[in-house]
């Protein structure tokens, strides 16, 4: 039976007990949520919303315990060309179609979901950071030292698709929270944008909803508001889209800011005053 | 197994290298001694990343290859000398290649070796290292690379193992009443050598089936390696050319290699009867060759970006060409490729020596003036920060013109000195080509890495750079030292020279076995 | 609706009353009688093979309500997403197409202004499953312009290419080593 199959696949054939724990959790029966096969899930980011408060990273990182270091949703400042617009652009990963992290790996350690989220299994990666080379967008991280949150400290066995517990040397990144989606709750990002700037949903079903509870034509939206996608003309196919910056929200990144940091360090949080919206009034539509 | 009734008689230039074996003075101790320390400090350099994992490097999210990829892409580009020397001049029926073909099939042995170690150093989980086999997926280069270099190292020890088993067999009949382990080892390897006409046709059968499959698999071993980068879509490394470009790398740097290693074992265990001033010329010829062929592919992997500055590789361009890396790229092609190929042609020019006539172009007065330039440079950037605070720039003390100038006066006083002595120049020549391999493999890694398409922003202070540790500097230093002490031990364990391939003539054969060096097997 | 009687002058002051109430009831009874509080939903399928969801909107006592407006909703993955506005004809039925394709778990209709009336019709629940761990080729043509680039298991052409070359070169070796231990064994019997 093919859902017996799907959800009886034996733990030792994704990922075995590492690191000397305990044995493996018995899998739960998922619930009812709205994960399946058939979805294709995407996100949708309005630029125009975003004020760059990075509440999204926040609350990413908390969620996952993600070590620090790295941003698995990352919010740039972004100026396309010198006189042009400053906007902030978060960027998760982009569970591209065709991935080029997923073709390099020696191990299949990060591998392509049928519903279009490419998951990452650190209890299988041997670290040699080839997946991190290849990606365009910058999306991954590597353990450089010991995570806080490893197996042995936080006395919770490694779940791919919750993604909290850590190895060291091995690479992470975005994947979508397939644990939430499961139980039927938008990934952490997306909830937590105080703008309702993401976006997320089934391409199937052609609708995304974001953090305020819109739940709007997934089409609709990328085409009557120009919708593209980052480095479209590298071919990874990404499932991430942008809604240009057009009549925004919020002021746009202070100038002498919105120059790409060229390696000098951090660069600052811009202290822009969040704004939430409400349903009735303040959407651009 | 038939005993010798006889001790061989050998000639005196082949008891010279035989003494070579077992000969060793104090020098020899001594540099064992010290690359042994130095590997063992690479040993202890990598216990401390097993200990800390691999943020005891200087690599981050965004340089996340750096020294140990280097490495390998170096070692690995060594390693091509020994399909180039015992097979492609084979095949030619290069003639004057046959003293050195062992020397050149022990350094792809070695740097095979030392090339192999870099990634599994580099890997961040060195204990998952068999999901490689369990799990592996084919379509990734790195599988490609760990099915290619394994198979050139299989051929490669092959090609190495079986033109010296004639020459076990003469150690086994020397050696038979020497030190048992010799005894045992020669005996062991020679396979019941007996220099029988059917054996020697095996022989010659197996070697003529090796050269022509160890081309192919040589090629596609560098290949690969530069498919590592060439797979991916970053600015820099999304070459269509470079599989050719990194092959032709290779084999350059490999020639070099046998060229230093010729002059060191000449000098070392006084060979000048079989390694003679005709080798290095035409090893140096190979070497202009390979050179050119390089040169060329250099040149056009960095002209064609550059001509049309894309906004992708406006970065690292403008990184390499008058960046951070300017100094580093330019020192590494002009000393890496244009001066190794000026010194091996400009000095065979006849007039040179009357260089020497012109007041001032000689070697102290050259000397004395870079010494000048080197203290002032030093003095003037340590005294530097204060005294640019006190408003003065200093970098306009010294004008511009006066490094290049230096370096063509340094070099115009030493062409005759290297027409005089052509296998210095040839040993000078293949030095600087091997630092501006590892150089330019350098530069190949890090540049791209640090020029990402969207804008390193964000990231903690120190990520935007790349600074080695002493960690990755002890382990290259390490794997060099291991590369050594694996080449010098395999030239004590066994001629360097190969004998039997280096007998002067034919006729000189009949009378070598006349003279029972060869048995005549009682078949 | 009443109409005034000719026969006579208007009665009395209570039959004005009569009449002015009847005329307050005339207002107000057809907006009374037509707040929707009751929809039904029901599903059918069109003779086009479409989804056709048509929603009946009736008051209080049962009566059918026209010109109600009435907003289809379909459940998504995490939210109601409004299909369509449509109003109710004479006989207080609306009906909406349900777009081709549509994996619908739930249906909603809401009528009404302020406190919407609605219904919520289930069309049955995908059973839950779980995404196969790592899909082959086969799944993820679907999704990938280069399946066999991102598949976990190599397409057999490039299995069949490695092993033709690397079996060739490997077997070359070990036919080296049979001519090596021909050299050994000959060497032995002399």
């Amino acid at each position: 039976m093919a859902a017996a199959a799907a959800v009886g696949v034996p733990a030792s054939r994704t990922h075995r007990p590492r690191e000397g724990f305990a044995a493996e959790v018995p899998r739960p029966a998922p619930p009812a949520g709205p994960a399946g096969p058939s979805r294709r899930w995407v996100m949708v980011v309005d630029l125009a919303k975003c004020d760059g408060c990075r509440e999204c990273t926040r609350a990413c990182t908390a969620m996952h315990r993600v070590p620090p270091g790295q941003e698995w949703i990352r919010v740039y400042e972004m100026r396309d060309e010198s006189t042009g617009l400053a906007y902030w652009l978060p960027r998760p990963c982009m569970q591209c179609d065709n991935a080029p992290c997923v073709k390099v790996c020696p191990v299949s350690a990060t591998w392509k979901r049928e519903d279009g989220i490419v998951m990452q299994d650190t209890s299988r990666c041997i670290g040699c950071r080839y997946c991190i080379a290849a990606c365009p967008y910058q999306a991954r991280g590597f353990n450089w030292v010991e995570p806080a949150a490893t197996p042995e400290r936080i006395g919770e066995p490694y779940d791919p698709e919750w993604n909290r517990v850590h190895f060291r040397g091995t690479t992470e990144k975005c994947i979508f929270c397939p644990a939430l989606i499961k139980e039927g709750k938008l990934p952490a990002c997306v909830a937590a944008c105080p703008m309702g700037a993401l976006y997320f949903g089934d391409r199937e079903e052609d609708a995304v909803t974001n953090s305020q509870g819109e739940t709007v034509r997934f089409s609709k939206l990328v085409v009557e508001q120009a919708g593209y996608r980052l480095l479209e003309e590298l071919g990874t196919e990404p499932r991430v889209y942008y809604l240009p910056p057009r009549q925004r929200v919020y002021p746009a990144p202070p100038p002498e800011e919105a120059e790409p940091a060229g390696g000098a360090g951090r660069a600052a949080v811009p202290t822009v005053p969040r704004k939430r919206i409400d349903t009735a009034g303040g959407v651009r539509r | 197994m038939s005993t010798r009734q006889a001790t061989p008689r050998f000639s005196e230039r082949e008891e010279r290298l035989l003494a070579s074996l077992t000969a060793g003075g104090a020098g020899t101790y001594a540099l064992i001694g010290g690359l042994l320390a130095v590997f063992l400090w690479g040993l202890v350099a990598y216990a401390t990343q097993l200990r800390h994992g691999l943020g005891v490097t200087g690599l981050r999210d965004h340089v996340l290859w750096g020294v140990y990829i280097a490495n390998f892409v170096f070692f690995i580009g060594v390693s091509h000398v020994g399909a180039l020397m015992s097979a492609i001049l084979r095949l030619t029926g290069a003639e004057w290649r046959r003293p050195i073909t062992r020397m050149a099939e022990a350094i792809t042995f070695a740097s095979l070796l030392m090339g192999g170690l870099m990634p599994l150093v580099d890997m961040g989980r060195p204990d998952r290292l068999l999901n490689l086999v369990r799990y592996g997926r084919l379509q990734s280069p790195i599988l490609w690379d760990l099915l290619s270099i394994t198979t050139y190292l299989t051929g490669s020890t092959l090609f190495l193992y079986v033109p010296m088993i004639p020459d076990l067999a003469l150690l086994r009949d020397r050696y038979a009443a020497g030190p048992a382990w010799r005894r045992r080892l020669y005996t062991l390897l020679s396979l019941g050598w007996q220099d029988t006409p059917a054996q020697r046709h095996r022989l010659e059968l197996i070697m003529r089936v090796m050269a022509v499959i160890i081309i192919p698999i040589a090629v596609s071993v560098h290949t690969v390696v530069s498919w590592i980068f060439g797979m991916t879509l970053r600015a820099g490394w999304n070459s269509t050319i470079f599989g050719p470009y990194f092959v032709s790398g290779a084999l350059f740097s490999g020639a070099a290699a046998v060229i230093t290693a010729m002059a060191a074992f000449r000098w070392a265990y006084r060979l000048e009867d079989y390694i003679t001033e005709a080798h290095f010329r035409r090893m140096g010829y190979l070497l202009i060759a390979l050179g050119l062929a390089y040169g060329y592919f250099t040149f056009a992997e960095y002209l064609t970006p550059a001509y049309k500055m894309a906004t992708a590789e406006r970065g690292y361009l403008t990184a390499v060409f008058s960046g951070p890396f300017a100094r580093l790229f330019w020192f590494t092609q002009l000393t890496g490729i244009l001066l190794p190929l000026l010194l091996l042609t400009l000095p065979r020019i006849a007039w040179v020596p009357r260089l020497h006539r012109v007041p001032l172009l000689r070697p102290r007065p050259a000397l004395a003036a870079a010494a000048t330039y080197a203290v002032a440079s030093v003095v003037l950037s340590a005294a530097s920060p204060s005294l640019t605070m006190a408003g003065l720039n200093l970098n306009q003390w010294i004008p511009p013109w006066v490094l290049p100038t230096l370096a063509v006066w340094l070099f115009l006083a030493f062409l005759p000195v290297f027409h005089a002595r052509p296998i210095t120049a040839a040993v000078v020549a293949s030095l600087l080509v091997n630092v501006g391999a590892w150089l330019k493999r350098y530069l190949i890694v890090v540049p791209t890495l640090l020029n990402p398409f969207l804008p390193i922003q964000r990231a903690p202070a120190g990520w935007a750079v790349y600074q080695p540790t002493w960690v990755e500097w002890s382990i290259t230093a390490g794997a060099l030292a291991g590369f050594l002490l694996i080449y010098i031990g395999f030239s004590k364990l066994f001629p360097i020279v190969p004998i039997w391939e280096t007998r002067e003539a034919p006729e000189s054969r009949e009378a070598a076995v006349q003279e029972g060096i060869v048995g005549v097997a009682a078949v | 609706m009443l109409r005034q009687s000719r026969s006579g002058r208007a009665s009395t002051g209570l039959g004005r009353f009569c009449l002015g109430a009847l005329g307050v009831l005339l207002f107000v009874l057809p907006a009374w009688a037509g707040e929707p509080a009751r929809v039904t939903l029901r599903l059918e399928a069109g003779p086009d093979g479409a989804q056709w969801i048509t929603a009946r909107v009736t008051d209080a006592e049962g009566a059918p309500v026209p010109e109600a407006s009435v907003v289809f909703k379909l459940r998504t993955a995490f939210g109601w997403l409004t299909l369509e506005e449509r109003t109710t004809d004479a006989s207080g039925q609306a009906r909406t197409r349900l777009p081709a394709g549509t994996r619908a778990t739930e249906i909603r209709a809401e009528s009404g202004d302020v406190e919407g009336v609605g219904a919520t019709l289930s069309v049955g629940a995908p059973a839950p499953e779980s995404p196969r761990v790592r899909p082959g080729r086969d799944v993820l043509r679907a999704l990938s312009p280069q399946p066999a680039f991102i598949s976990p298991r190599p397409a057999p052409e490039l299995v069949a290419l490695l092993a033709l070359v690397l079996g060739g070169i490997w077997a070359t070796y070990g036919y080296v080593a049979w001519l090596l231990w021909q050299i050994r064994s000959s060497g032995s019997r002399s």
